[in-house]
């Protein structure tokens, strides 16, 4: 054998050594790699079965109370601001009554009718009505052709009346504060419709 | 240059082969060491507690950050037009004179 031939020997002895050490360090990379991420998944895997639903409990907590908060903050704003609504409301009705406006004698006119129908019947003879003392001689004069006999009471209410049959059977509840009592959960939501149409949906 | 340099090479080269397969076995015990660690590290009660702690944390900026759009959408609507509640109030004076409702 020429000292070429073993030269070229020894090349290709190392030249398939070095690819087979190369080969080995690659696969060992790899089997090093495939090891942490195995693990990873696994940590993963632990931390969703035993941290996942204490932090779910957690936000549920923490972040369901502030979104609680928050929306009983807007539904306290909101009522707030009916509120003022209706406080503007009694204001407007006192100036009403006081003033005795056409709006107001009609309002006046009608609850006397209801109330005289709804209370007065062929065993009632005599009913009393309660109103504010400035309204006394404008209803006085109202009922002078009434079928029943009225007695006419001063009653510290803002307007409209108040009327019941003298044994107590039947009442009528005509005042502006009992008109507002009984309107006020379907004015309530008018009102917030008026109020907050297009300025916040909560 | 004989067979027994040859022969000698061979073996070098074995030698070199056989090294590498022992950083190979380096590297891969190397990795499951790693891998341990982090088992350890996340079975470790103190390092969840402190995860959870700090997620809470987390939690409560997010939930002050809630709490003040809220406040500001309520502050928004506090502060609705005056002509808006003049209305609102006139429409409640007419349902109760009205007699309509």
């Amino acid at each position: 054998m020429s000292s070429d031939q073993i030269e070229a020997l020894k090349e290709e002895i190392w030249r398939r050594a070095r690819e087979r050490a190369d080969q080995i360090l690659r696969e060992a990379e790899a089997e090093a790699s495939r090891i942490i991420e195995e693990a990873r998944r696994r940590i993963e895997e632990m931390t969703r079965s035993r941290i996942e639903p204490e932090k779910l409990l957690l936000r549920r907590r923490i972040i369901g109370r502030a979104i609680s908060e928050g929306r009983r903050m807007i539904i306290m704003a909101k009522n707030e601001v009916v509120e003022r609504a209706f406080e503007k409301a009694i204001e407007k009705l006192r100036k009403e009554a006081e003033s005795k406006s056409e709006a107001y004698v009609n309002f006046l006119r009608r609850s006397l009718e209801r109330a005289l129908e709804y209370v007065s019947g062929p065993d009632i003879d005599e009913v009393v009505i309660y109103a504010n003392e400035s309204d006394l001689s404008i209803i006085a004069g109202m009922i002078k052709d009434a079928q029943v006999n009225v007695r006419l009471e001063k009653s510290p209410i803002i307007g409209g009346m108040n009327v019941l049959s003298v044994d107590g059977r039947k009442s009528y509840y005509g005042s502006i504060e009992s008109r507002l009592e009984a309107l006020k959960p379907i004015l309530r939501e008018r009102v917030a419709n008026l109020l907050f149409r297009g300025v916040e949906v909560a | 240059m004989s067979i027994a340099s040859l022969l000698l090479e061979e073996k070098k080269a074995m030698m070199y082969v056989e090294e590498a397969r022992r950083r190979a076995q380096e590297i891969i015990q190397r990795a499951r060491v790693e891998a341990e660690k982090m088992m350890r590290e996340t079975a470790d009660e103190e390092a969840a507690r402190r995860e959870l702690w700090e997620y809470a944390e987390r939690l409560k900026e997010e939930a002050e950050r809630i709490m003040s759009e809220y406040k500001a959408r309520a502050e928004k609507i506090k502060a609705i037009p005056d002509e808006l509640i003049e209305k609102a109030a006139n429409l409640i004076a007419k349902e109760v004179l009205s007699y309509e409702l």
